[in-house]
């Protein structure tokens, strides 16, 4: 268990950091920071600055490193000989994956 | 500056309440971000989805070191959750957002309810909650940091805890929630686990169900790098110090509190409910 929550834990501070880097980056190249008209982001190419790419990415890694850590727990629970919640780890991670794809074809 | 700030000061907040109650911090987030900045409902949300998975990530790893997440249950609740949320999702394009509001805000007032009349935990010992308590050996332990006592929980009606955790699982789905608040309820008061271990063991598991979630936000471009990146980091940090603070929180505090934020949900989705 140990392992899952060092794992978490610098993944997590890592991205947080490129986080940082990516938010200044961000307010440097627009010279303010201004919520003023905000809209959704149409498509990836209005992204205009590099520090948006950065926190987007980042934001997509934390988003990862958080779902890693069922496939993490279930090797765990397999190298205890604990087949049950092997099954369950893995299954609560496809079921991840495919309420994502659910949701993406809506 | 001044919003930039007050968005950061805000998640910092929103972040040590949510890692402190289990729940994503989002009941404070969306509001402040919607009324007080200008800040677009669908991008406010978005922020919110990530901020939930930002705080599971941050008080996790202090909850399962301290032996207040419970693993094996969380991976079990989990996904059923994951179910629920999918299930949440289709009835979404089904129902009316009033009818959804409406049963939800019934639903966490029967949890207040539920929590208020409870004053204190009450443990089962380890191996008296049934077959499938020693099957899947869900019993926990942790050390209350309080008193320094060893804390031994067995986990009673799980097939009821089940059940009922779809139900957090589809309002995470329908809503855009966590479910935390949800999932730390049944826990607390159906399943009879210890409040921490309930707070660390919802903290888990609220991660995953918004992470299928928040796939969805930043195809739909709902995740804004100017308005979730600050949350981001502001969440993370206050949950990182919420779930270093929660363990020395007295039980009856985190439950008082929790009723209190349930009562103010049920009341806003009644008002939405009825405008």
């Amino acid at each position: 268990m140990k392992t899952i929550a060092e794992f978490v834990k610098i993944g997590s501070y890592l991205v947080i950091g490129l986080i940082s880097l990516g938010f200044l980056l961000l307010l440097f190249q627009m010279g303010e920071f201004n919520l003023n008209n905000l809209v959704p982001i149409e498509s990836l190419e209005n992204l205009e600055y590099l520090g948006s790419w950065i926190v987007l990415f980042s934001l997509g890694l934390l988003v990862l490193i958080s779902t890693l850590r069922l496939p993490i727990a279930g090797v765990i629970f397999l190298k205890d000989g604990d087949l049950k919640f092997h099954i369950f780890s893995m299954l609560s991670f496809l079921l991840i994956l495919a309420s994502g794809l659910i949701r993406l074809s809506m | 500056m001044v919003t930039l700030l007050l968005i950061f000061l805000t998640s910092v907040f929103a972040g040590f309440v949510g890692a402190m109650m289990g729940v994503g911090g989002g009941i404070i987030l969306v509001p402040v971000l919607v009324s007080q900045l200008d800040v677009p409902l669908r991008l406010a949300v978005g922020a919110s989805m990530v901020a939930v998975v930002a705080t599971s990530n941050a008080a996790s790893a202090n909850y399962i070191m301290g032996g207040f997440t419970n693993l094996r249950l969380g991976i079990l609740l989990a996904m059923v959750t994951i179910v629920g949320a999918i299930i949440g999702v289709l009835i979404g394009k089904i129902a009316g957002d009033r009818l959804v509001t409406g049963i939800f805000s019934i639903v966490l007032l029967f949890s207040a309810w539920g929590m208020y009349r409870k004053t204190k935990d009450q443990v089962i010992s380890p191996g008296s909650g049934g077959k499938l308590e020693t099957t899947l050996m869900l019993s926990g332990q942790f050390t209350n940091p309080n008193n320094g006592l060893i804390v031994r929980y067995g986990v009673k009606n799980i097939v009821v805890g089940m059940a009922l955790m779809l139900i957090a699982g589809i309002a995470s789905g329908l809503l855009g929630i966590g479910g935390g608040i949800i999932q730390v309820p049944i826990m607390d008061t159906i399943m009879s686990i210890p409040i921490k271990g309930a707070v660390g063991t919802s903290n888990f598991m609220m991660g995953l169900t918004s992470a299928a979630g928040s796939l969805a936000f930043f195809v739909m471009g709902e995740i804004h790098p100017l308005v979730a990146g600050p949350v981001t980091i502001g969440v993370f940090f206050g949950s990182l110090l919420g779930s270093k603070v929660m363990p020395y929180v007295k039980d009856s505090k985190i439950r008082h509190i929790f009723v209190f934020m349930l009562v103010i949900l049920a009341l806003e989705m009644a008002i939405k409910t009825f405008r």
